[in-house]
């Protein structure tokens, strides 16, 4: 399929609605990705360096390190939970409003991704 | 041979194949066959994510595991989440958005198309291939162990089930099965934990304390190093777990089956909370099969663990010999036989995915018009599970499997995750860097698996990377081979901008609808 080359994708990318989304979105991925390696680094450092305290019992027969694993659980729902909310309050509407900077730009719809 | 647990097998069976006919009616076109129309809801393409994750292997034994080794046991189950976290922030709505049909479609939106393609493809067909045979090296047994049925039938069989799934129902059926198989995985999961949590008095203090009174190791079986596992090797399989998984082909291809952003977002949500849930139903049910089991039981369990879930079906519903028991094993066993059967077509259609969109299609045909991609596409999914099948039975019962899904992992985490998330951030990044990326990660995942304790002719003790998993050096030569191909590399102009790809994938502008409904 022939690519029309109306659409200006440097001129999108630099629109207001789109350095919004992508920094927005980068923002919170970048935040959330080092939480989360940084969590998960801390659990096997606990694991690895100080297997006594791991094996500690700290409420109900649960000790140190595996309530460090079930907080590993936590953390993952809690951040998926920002990131959807976040998408669903504001990161769709950016969205929309790019494709329509797109279609207003072009007169046409974008052309397909064709692979 | 034990007839109520054939039953349950057949009853399976049936089911399925009667999706898949369902399915085949409706799996025509090239989309149809590789994203199921684009038809799935977020919820039920969590549910299938869920599934490919929830295998055999994390089922029977990571409980088995737990039961074994306590709480090292539980480093994989707590580990694993962080691949979807990753998946959800870094993959899922740029693949959709970008993507049509397979992860070389992403990787290769703006770089030199050919080349990508061809090296993507084949670190998606070898990492299936590898996980396939894992898994029906493990089905062949669990079924021998499950039903009497000795290793080459069982194989077989399973094999032409998972070859019904994919070559007539695509991935429509594929998913179906694995949604069917997830749920009946969970409420499994839930009515164990149920039993488990009713005979402590559904007191988790009572349920560890008892569990660790009951081993062999006392208060050390809640503490590390029940596995006799080093740092080293702990890091290298946790590192496999969280990274690696992030970057499965079969998992990232069920992105395309959703018909926008917004689903796959949704549905990588959905596959987290079920995939905790279920990894928190495996700790009640293996450290529960320690604290309710009789002593006796560890004989039975076996080395690997494998049988702490069902025996403690069998002791849950009545005991060895009682109705209630044996109808237990029965539903347990069909359960896990189902979860092979699902989790190894989503491999096959992954692998046929990469044969026939990417190799055939776009690197042969060079993305000419043809109306056969189907076609090629089941044949491809046929020779890979008959040349899956013949490598397992050749391999035969006692081959040792726990080194290939080390491989596997290593193979995504090290060739795959650096590229595709490089290829999708880096405005810089270039074809050079993609395919030394890719060579220099599956190498070294290979060279190193061959030098680790587990493969090393010379014996353990003498291996020269004295690490399970080669993913403490992939995942690293992997991201260093991107950068410096890339800072090597003179070529400018790649086929499409990064700008483009940038706003493609992150608002959806072009991406392919939900075609409409026929």
């Amino acid at each position: 399929m022939a690519r029309p080359q109306e659409v200006d994708w440097t001129a999108l990318r630099r629109s207001d609605a789109f350095q919004d989304l992508a920094g927005g979105r980068g923002r919170f991925v970048r935040t959330a990705v080092i939480a989360l390696l940084g969590w998960f680094a801390v659990f096997l450092a606990v694991v690895g360096a100080a297997p006594a305290l791991a094996g500690t019992v700290v409420v109900a027969g649960m000790t140190v390190g595996f309530l460090l694993g079930l907080s590993q659980f936590g953390l993952a729902w809690f951040l998926t939970w920002r990131y959807l909310r976040l998408s669903n309050q504001r990161f769709s509407g950016l969205e929309e409003q790019v494709r329509a900077i797109a279609a207003v730009g072009s007169g046409t719809d974008a052309p397909e991704v064709t692979r | 041979m034990n007839a109520t647990r054939l039953i349950a097998f057949a009853l399976l069976v049936a089911v399925t194949l009667g999706v898949t006919v369902w399915a085949s009616r409706r799996t025509r076109s090239a989309t149809e066959f590789f994203a199921a129309g684009r038809s799935i809801s977020g919820p039920q393409n969590g549910l299938a994510i869920a599934g490919d994750l929830m295998s055999a292997a994390t089922f029977l034994g990571f409980t088995g595991l737990m039961y074994l080794s306590g709480f090292d046991g539980w480093i994989m189950p707590a580990v694993t989440l962080v691949a979807f976290v990753l998946i959800l922030l870094l993959f899922a709505e740029r693949m959709r958005n970008a993507g049509r049909f397979t992860v070389a479609d992403v990787l290769s939106f703006r770089l030199r198309e050919r080349p990508v393609r061809a090296a993507t493809a084949t670190s998606t067909v070898l990492v299936a291939v590898m996980y396939l045979v894992a898994q029906l090296v493990g089905a062949g047994v669990l079924i021998r162990a499950l039903t009497g049925l000795s290793f080459a039938p069982a194989v077989v069989l399973t094999g032409l089930a998972m070859l019904a799934y994919v070559v007539f129902g695509g991935m429509l059926a594929t998913t179906w099965v694995q949604i069917i198989k997830a749920c009946l995985l969970l409420v499994v999961g839930a009515a164990l934990c149920v039993g488990v949590l009713a005979r402590t008095g559904f007191d988790l203090g009572v349920l560890f304390t008892t569990a660790a009174a009951n081993s062999p190791a006392g208060d050390a079986y809640l503490a590390p190093g029940g596995s006799g596992r080093s740092f080293l090797d702990t890091v290298s399989v946790a590192l496999a777990f969280a990274i690696g998984t992030a970057a499965l082909p079969h998992i990232l291809i069920r992105f395309f089956t959703v018909p926008d952003a917004k689903q796959a977002r949704s549905s990588a949500g959905w596959a987290t909370g079920l995939i905790g849930a279920f990894f928190v139903m495996t700790a009640v049910i293996g450290f529960g099969a320690r604290a309710v089991l009789p002593p006796e039981a560890a004989q039975e369990v076996g080395k690997s663990g494998n049988l702490a879930a069902p025996l403690l079906a069998e002791f849950l519903g009545g005991g060895p010999g009682t109705f209630g028991g044996d109808l237990f094993v029965a539903i347990v066993s069909a359960v896990a036989f189902a979860t092979i059967l699902a989790v190894v077509a989503g491999l096959v259609l992954s692998a046929s995915g990469a044969v026939a969109h990417d190799l055939w299609a776009n690197v042969v045909r060079r993305g000419r018009e043809s109306g056969d991609e189907t076609a090629v596409a089941r044949l491809a999914a046929a020779g890979i599970g008959v040349v899956a099948i013949v490598i397992t039975l050749l391999m035969g019962p006692n081959f040792n499997v726990a080194f290939l899904v080390g491989l596997a992992l290593s193979v995504a985490a090290g060739a795959n995750f650096p590229a595709l998330l490089l290829a999708l951030t880096w405005r810089r990044f270039t074809t050079t860097g993609a395919i030394a990326g890719i060579v220099a990660g599956l190498v070294t995942s290979v060279v190193c698996i061959v030098l680790s304790p587990s493969v090393w002719p010379g014996g353990a003790e003498s291996a020269p990377y004295p690490v399970e998993y080669p993913t403490l050096v992939a995942i690293p030569v992997g991201f260093l081979a991107c950068w410096l191909g890339t800072v090597l590399s003179t070529e400018r102009g790649a086929e499409r901008s990064f700008d483009e790809l940038q706003v493609r994938s992150q608002t959806g502008l072009g991406s392919e609808p939900t075609p409409a409904a026929h």
